[in-house]
């Protein structure tokens, strides 16, 4: 319930945290400037700031918006209604842990490919998927896990001649 | 005129250029139902196999690829919310709704009749008004380019929804991630962080199916499988006439808006699509139902970029000039059979073009 009343103001909040992570840390760390530069418009980093603020000014009027619209009274029936749509999600701690696991496995498919290939790359993501998604039956699992990169690794490389990234085995 | 469609018409008809537009049909669908895979690739992948064919076969096969796959990639925008190509991405925003209130097969039949009815008028403009447009799009300098630009972007604040200040920064998102790469001035980097690969900026289609995948992933695993509903099918619902009759005018506009902006270079079938969506929205009777599975939204994106296909290749045909990447590799295909398009060959061999 508090998620769902506050998630603008909470959106606001983590926009202006990370345009201000953004304005004075990322870009001065990875905008690379000419020694000189006479037009300010020309300059690498100007855009980029240009749309860092505005994202900031949005991110402070979804904060301000988004507090008014939390403290406005509700009646019985908007609340039951939002409540029925929260039943319809797990509790906010399942949600995030699960999202963090489904990204850091997209992560490490990312270096596991670059490593392993395509293949066992795949194989070991796919399996993690299906175990997050609350597949228990190994032969549903290994079958889908193994023939589906199977089949793309074949199609690719053997039938489209599109090089696939092999890691060790290349 | 006549004389020069009759012999066109005679070029054309024979067995083998129908089978292999048909088959190139089929391929281009496929592709472009893959998500991942583009019309773009899908035409590169089957160039290969146009050096043993005729110049009119192969051009028939590589031109059936790149219509197939501009339809195709609609078919998993509406069945699984990902988009197969960038040009099916505001197919997504009424298609997949719609899928899931049972009438997806309502859904695939719109898309398929309206992106049949824009690639014809597109065509139909492609032969009869190829050196108007082409004339009116090369008068376009920076100043109209960027009046262009500037007015595509006025389109968030029609799929915005309630709240606009969401939507506007979606947009400075998506234009934050768009200056990623070497700068155009200077040829500094910016925020690739030392990996070469992004030196050329993000590439369009993983970011477009990274950003329509990772919410149905976030999605998946936050909200509980619901299992009171029955799954839902295709459905039976086919197009009725008043539902097409409703949907005519948004359609007939977004073939004319996909023609004019496939005549422009370098424009593309996708802001054709959100163009013609927004101008649909703007203008229906029934525009709160946007976004919410509406079958006008589905009519007016697929035409927009459908009314695409046959227009980018009046640059390419009358100025030698692409109109996008495919009709770039088009290009590379008419070259192969020794044929350089442009003023010289509408002068020379009029009834090929």
């Amino acid at each position: 319930m508090f998620f769902a009343r506050f998630s603008d103001a909470i959106l606001g909040a983590v926009l202006m945290v990370g345009t201000l992570v953004m304005l004075f840390v990322i870009i001065p760390i990875s905008v690379q400037l000419p020694k000189s530069n006479k037009v300010l418009a020309l300059s690498p980093d100007f855009w980029i700031k240009i749309i860092v603020w505005l994202t900031l000014f949005l991110g402070i009027n979804l904060l301000f918006q988004g507090l008014r619209n939390a403290n406005k009274a509700i009646s019985e029936a908007e609340k039951a209604a939002i409540e029925a749509n929260l039943s319809h999600y797990y509790s906010i701690k399942r949600s995030v842990l699960m999202v963090v696991i489904a990204v850091a496995n997209l992560f490490l498919y990312y270096f596991l490919i670059r490593w392993f290939g395509m293949v066992i790359a795949s194989f070991i993501s796919v399996i993690t998927f299906t175990l997050l998604c609350g597949e228990r039956r190994i032969k549903i699992m290994v079958p889908l896990a193994t023939l589906l990169p199977v089949g793309l690794y074949y199609f690719f490389l053997k039938v489209a001649s599109i090089p696939m990234p092999l890691g060790i085995f290349e | 005129m006549i004389d020069t469609l009759a012999a066109s018409f005679q070029m054309f008809a024979t067995i083998d250029n129908i089978l292999v537009l048909f088959i190139g049909v089929v391929i281009g669908c496929t592709v472009g139902a893959i998500p991942g895979m583009t019309a773009t690739m899908g035409v590169a992948l089957t160039l290969p196999f146009t050096f043993y064919l005729q110049p009119v076969t192969g051009i028939l096969l590589l031109l059936g690829v790149y219509k197939g796959g501009i339809y195709g990639g609609s078919i998993p925008a509406i069945l699984i919310k990902t988009p197969g190509t960038p040009a099916a991405a505001c197919t997504v925003l009424d298609g997949f709704p719609l899928s899931q209130k049972g009438q997806a097969n309502k859904a695939l039949h719109m898309a398929l009749y309206v992106s049949t009815f824009a690639d014809f008028i597109s065509n139909i403009s492609l032969i009869f008004f190829t050196g108007f447009i082409a004339s009116f799009a090369l008068k376009f300098g920076p100043p109209e380019f960027f009046t262009l630009i500037l007015f595509s972007l006025t389109i968030i604040a029609g799929v915005a929804g309630d709240n606009l200040s969401r939507g506007l920064t979606s947009a400075c998102f998506g234009l934050l991630l768009a200056t990623i790469g070497l700068d155009l001035i200077y040829g500094t980097e910016r925020m690739i962080f030392g990996e070469p690969e992004l030196m050329g900026g993000l590439k369009f289609i993983p970011v477009l199916i990274g950003l329509f995948a990772i919410p149905e992933l976030i999605n998946h695993y936050t909200r509980k499988l619901d299992t009171s509903k029955r799954l839902t099918g295709l459905g039976q619902a086919g197009i009725t006439m008043s539902e097409w009759k409703r949907c005519f005018k948004s359609v007939f506009r977004g073939s004319l808006i996909g023609v004019v902006m496939g005549a422009i270079p370098g424009i593309g079938a996708a802001p054709a699509a959100f163009l013609s969506y927004s101008e649909a929205k703007r203008t229906s009777k029934v525009s709160d139902n946007f976004g919410k599975g509406e079958l006008e939204g589905i009519a007016a994106s697929e035409s927009g970029n459908n009314g695409v296909c046959g227009a980018t290749l009046i640059p390419l045909l009358s100025l030698g000039v692409p109109g996008d990447v495919i009709t770039a590799v088009i290009l590379g295909a008419f070259m192969i059979h020794g044929l350089r398009p442009g003023p010289i060959l509408f002068e020379q061999n009029l009834s090929l073009i």
